[in-house]
């Protein structure tokens, strides 16, 4: 449950929003963290570059090579390089000790620069001062600063994370209204439209245009229940007429035995179609709650066997035989509508027996827990049901070779819950059970 | 016992009445509100089984009319509307039961019956005369304890004397009450009848039960 809402987060929209979001913000600030990190390193060369310059224009004004070679004295972190240009002769007057150069590992711990002067006198001798100055504190305070460009950089990108989950929230909050609402009408059996949020943007549009879906869907359920009822009831008179008449004249002494058992199956066949036809109308009542309820105290025992005694023929045409295990010495009362829950009783019990492999047995066990009584109806089947829960919506059939509409566990699951009962179906090792809970 | 039919499908009307007959009920059955209501302003009949959906008057129309009318026939609906809205309706209106459509013969012979045992007739379900005792839930007649086995149109009109004892019964009067709508006034059934019940009932020793009053009827008296 716990990683399925985990994996859930992943998969949702707002995680998806976050991490759009995120890249698209920490890309801005990598990129504008780098420009910014290189000006401000330019800034601090070209800075430490001027300061570097004036103080070697200064190192050169004191430089004289005439009549004697005085020198400037500089500090221990100074290297110096002075050379004196005579027309095409250079000659090096003074070199620091451990003057970095392009040969020494140090040569790039230090900033150089070079300076001209010029004799008065004499325009073809010059002194070249090269000054080179260790940048040592110069790399610390660019260590120091992207140190704290990279803090900046990882609380930006937190801050973006948490920003961005509350403004995707905010975001979504609309859109997770309209899914609440719809969960709520998906769980109830009624079709009702979605409020309108007050704000006419997209969401409002969204809604508008999901309740114009739900009105036509509405409409069309609307319409199918009506045909159902309608057919149900144009389908009553014909079949009356057919079923009056085969019972008022299947007594005729004149009629052959032959004939009679021909009357006898169109009867039972008629008797199906009737059956259906309360099936359509149950269909078109049961949404609309238009199914009237009367809770009595009923002797469930007795309904048991009275429910076998009317699939007596039924089961002999199945080769099939019911066993009963009462675990109970007195008769069980349940608080219920008689006639839906013999409805419910007698299409588990037909369906076991239709669907029972020929020749074995369809068990029916009936137990209690502290607030229900439990009734078992097992049968052993030839092959895999398929999709349990499947089997309790409507038209959907387990073996389209056998006999039925695909109504029958339909009907009883919504019957079954309209009494405040419960029915749950499952298949394991060849046996399907359907459990039915009765409250106490 | 005599019911009214009112059940505009022709062939249902037809098989209705024929099973009602087999079982020894005298029926009538018209295909429409009106012609109904007219029947039953002569206050003949015992139960009226209703169609609702009738061209004219509808099966409810046809109801609230029998209560203006005054009209306290018992009333089975029996309809192909199933709401249960129509029930109630139905019901409220004073019809005793709702039978939805197809609906089985058995079912409907039994309900009428409960309809008697309801007593929602006027007469006693058990009439005895002398040494007769004729049960009109059994539709079974003794002498004695000894059954008499009578054709349904003798035990309607052996029903009709015993109810009337000691009272004239006219010769319209059994027509009306023993006969379908369309009995023809002019032919000598109804003395056919009475020729035979009296054979029958002189084979069991109740000679002269049935006396007739010259030029104006019939009479049942118990004394021998």
């Amino acid at each position: 449950m716990q990683s399925n809402k985990f994996i859930n987060f992943f998969r949702g929209l707002r995680f998806k929003i976050m991490l759009s979001t995120s890249i698209v913000l920490i890309s801005v600030f990598v990129i504008v963290g780098q420009i910014l990190l290189n000006f401000t390193e330019n800034q601090l060369f070209k800075a430490f570059d001027r300061s570097l310059k004036s103080r070697a224009e200064f190192l050169i004004s004191r430089v004289d090579v005439s009549p004697y070679v005085i020198l400037p004295p500089i500090t221990a972190d100074e290297k110096m390089l002075i050379n004196y240009q005579y027309f095409d002769t250079t000659n090096q007057i003074f070199k620091s000790a451990d003057f970095p150069d392009s040969n020494s590992g140090t040569f790039n711990n230090y900033r150089f620069i070079t300076v001209f002067q010029n004799d008065d006198d004499n325009e073809q001798t010059q002194i070249q001062l090269t000054l080179a100055l260790p940048i040592k504190q110069l790399q610390s305070d660019l260590d120091h600063i992207k140190n704290i460009f990279l803090i900046c950089f990882l609380c930006s990108l937190m801050l973006v994370f948490v920003a961005v989950y509350f403004v995707s929230t905010w975001f979504l909050k609309p859109i997770r209204n309209i899914t609440n609402k719809a969960s709520k009408i998906v769980s109830t059996d009624t079709i009702e439209e979605l409020p309108l949020p007050n704000n006419k943007d997209e969401l409002f549009v969204l809604t508008n245009t999901i309740n114009n879906m739900l009105i036509r869907i509405k409409e069309n359920g609307q319409l199918q229940k009506n045909f159902f009822a309608s057919a149900a009831h144009e389908l009553r008179t014909p079949l009356a007429v057919m079923k009056t008449g085969i019972e008022v004249n299947i007594s005729n002494p004149k009629l052959s035995e032959e004939t009679k058992s021909y009357f006898e199956e169109y009867l039972q066949e008629i008797n199906r179609i009737s059956r259906l036809l309360e099936d359509f109308l149950l269909i078109s009542r049961s949404e609309t709650g238009n199914i009237p309820v009367l809770i009595q105290e009923i002797n469930f025992t007795q309904l048991i066997y009275e429910t076998i005694e009317k699939l007596k023929s039924f089961c002999d045409e199945y080769e099939i035989k019911i066993e009963i295990h009462l675990n109970e010495n007195q008769d069980i009362i349940v608080n219920s509508d008689l006639r839906k829950l013999e409805h419910v009783l007698l299409n588990l019990m037909e369906n076991a027996i239709k669907y029972a492999k020929t020749s074995t047995a369809v068990k029916v066990y009936i137990n209690q827990n502290q607030n229900e009584w439990i009734c078992e109806i097992e049968n052993i089947t030839d092959k895999h049901t398929g999709e349990t829960q499947s089997l309790l919506e409507a038209f959907y059939r387990g073996n389209p070779l056998k006999e039925g509409h695909g109504l029958g566990l339909w009907i009883s699951n919504q019957l079954a819950k309209i009494v405040g009962s419960t029915i749950s179906i499952s298949w394991s090792e060849f046996v399907f059970k359907a459990t039915l809970k009765m409250p106490k | 016992m005599k019911i009214l039919v009112i059940e505009d499908e022709r062939k249902l009307a037809k098989f209705i009445k024929q099973g009602l007959e087999q079982q020894g009920y005298i029926v009538d059955a018209v295909f429409s509100g009106t012609e109904g209501l007219n029947l039953l302003s002569g206050g003949i009949y015992d139960v009226v089984l209703l169609d609702l959906m009738l061209p004219g008057q509808t099966g409810f129309e046809v109801l609230k009319n029998m209560r203006s009318f005054n009209i306290k026939v018992p009333v089975i609906i029996l309809s192909a509307l199933s709401d249960p809205e129509k029930v109630v309706e139905g019901l409220d209106l004073g019809a005793l039961d709702y039978i939805r459509k197809p609906f089985d013969f058995a079912e409907l012979l039994a309900r009428i019956r409960a309809v008697k045992r309801k007593g929602a007739f006027d007469n006693d379900l058990i009439i005895e005369v002398a040494d007769l005792r004729m049960d009109l839930i059994k539709h079974e007649i003794y002498k004695a304890g000894k059954k008499l086995e009578l054709t349904n149109r003798e035990f309607a009109l052996l029903d009709l004397f015993m109810r009337k004892k000691d009272k004239l019964i006219t010769k319209t009067e059994i027509a009306e009450k023993v006969w379908e709508v369309d009995f023809d006034m002019g032919s000598n059934v109804i003395e056919v009848h009475i020729y035979q019940l009296r054979k029958k009932l002189d084979e069991i020793g109740m000679k002269n039960l049935i006396s007739t009053v010259v030029g104006r009827g019939y009479k049942m008296a118990d004394a021998e």
